[in-house]
């Protein structure tokens, strides 16, 4: 097994040990599928069917409003890209999926999920635990994305996820901070320059982002 | 924190809303939820009681059998409330199972409550003795999390307007049980606005 594909029976690992048969089990079950940049996964109004974990790449999570995309999310390595309202309720979405990089991605869906379960219930306690952890960090994020000013949100992505802004044009990191392009630049201005260290607290205060 | 046990009584009205709760789920036998009942943390609150504090490291998660609890942070010595959860909702104010970071925001209880307590890591003997609770926690929460998901990006991406709207489908009985101004600091309005929000939307007898 290529050392990429074995991302995920680590990161179950870690949660708790696996046995080799469990170990191996996931293994066996994994659809490991390579899709190139651009790649839509899901569309507003299409019935989910499956979910991934992020082996490598990225994934962007984005609404048309109005017209014009309004990104929520990004999703790189370790993570899972899941619309869970309409996967497990059969409706249809409300957002896209779609690669912003050349990606390779675990594909998962429901009935192979559940034949694992059966086969072997501690995969169930580890996917309680993951759901459980990742719906703590969705909750943080909304109560982040309630309270925080734009440059507070710029300030957590830089700390929390530095290689996006490598890798994420600036027009979508500004949606997803929830400013203008140009007032992403300002931010970015003030933050990185020696004065705009010291001053933005006071810029903070006195003018909007 | 040793406080929450001086502020608890684990008494006969958690354990009854408990056991009904359990009970109404047709995987188990009455005997099989009297086991489970037992096994549970539950926990009775008053209205104003705070479960989390700003700074705490906590890895507890709270279901609502009863009540409701409210999510809120200290901005610039403002409070913004940023979540509800009532019934069958659970409030994990956790980041990541292995970091334990601290935590950003409080929760309290805006109402008399009646909460289980666990732990999101839980890998109790309970789940192994009852694999049907386990898959039962994992669906619940799994509704839980779609509808978190669906109310993030609501919230990102939409008006004021769509975020009434989206509480209102999402959580309906919110609407009445919380004031006023916390319902519009939690949309992100002014309470003036959220009035007028509410003129706005012509509600369906």
């Amino acid at each position: 097994m290529e050392a990429i594909q074995e991302r995920l029976v680590d990161y179950f690992s870690r949660i708790m040990p696996l046995t080799d048969a469990e170990a191996a089990a996931i293994r066996a079950s994994m659809c490991v599928k390579p899709f190139p940049k651009g790649t839509v996964l899901l569309r507003e109004g299409q019935v989910s069917t499956e979910c991934y974990f992020v082996l490598a790449g990225c994934v962007r999570q984005y609404y048309l409003v109005d017209g014009e995309e309004k990104t929520t999310n990004f999703f790189a390595e370790n993570q899972w890209v899941v619309s869970v309202n309409s996967l497990t309720n059969q409706a249809p979405a409300n957002h896209y999926f779609a690669c912003c990089e050349d990606s390779q991605l675990v594909v998962g869906t429901e009935q192979k999920e559940h034949d694992l379960y059966k086969r072997f219930p501690r995969l169930e306690t580890i996917s309680r635990i993951v759901m459980g952890t990742v719906f703590g960090e969705l909750q943080e994020q909304l109560a982040t994305y309630l309270t925080d000013t734009p440059e507070q949100r710029y300030q957590k992505l830089l700390q929390a996820r530095p290689d996006l802004f490598q890798r994420i044009p600036q027009y979508q990191l500004a949606s997803y901070i929830g400013v203008t392009p140009e007032s992403l630049s300002r931010i970015r201005k003030r933050i990185t320059t020696p004065a705009g260290r010291a001053s933005h607290f006071l810029a903070e205060k006195a003018a909007p982002g | 924190m040793d406080s929450l046990n001086t502020l608890a009584t684990p008494d006969e009205t958690a354990r009854q809303e408990l056991l009904s709760f359990i009970a109404s789920f047709p995987a188990f036998t009455p005997k099989e939820a009297g086991t489970i009942a037992d096994l549970i943390v539950v926990r009775c609150y008053k209205k104003g009681d705070v479960l989390v504090k700003e700074g705490d490291i906590s890895t507890a998660c709270y279901f609502v059998l009863k009540g409701c609890l409210r999510q809120y942070r200290l901005v610039d010595g403002n409070d913004r409330t940023t979540q509800f959860y009532t019934e069958r909702q659970m409030a994990a104010l956790f980041t990541s199972h292995a970091t334990h970071t601290a935590s950003a925001s409080y929760l309290a209880c805006a109402e008399d409550s009646i909460l289980i307590v666990g732990d999101v890591g839980e890998q109790s003997s309970m789940y192994e003795r009852f694999p049907k609770l386990q898959q039962i926690t994992r669906l619940m929460m799994e509704q839980d999390f779609g509808k978190t998901q669906d109310l993030l990006s609501t919230f990102m991406a939409s008006s004021p307007e769509a975020r009434y709207r989206s509480v209102m489908k999402t959580q309906p009985g919110l609407l009445q049980r919380v004031p006023q101004h916390q319902l519009a600091s939690y949309i992100g309005v002014t309470p003036e606005s959220l009035s007028r929000i509410r003129k706005r939307i012509v509600q369906p007898k």
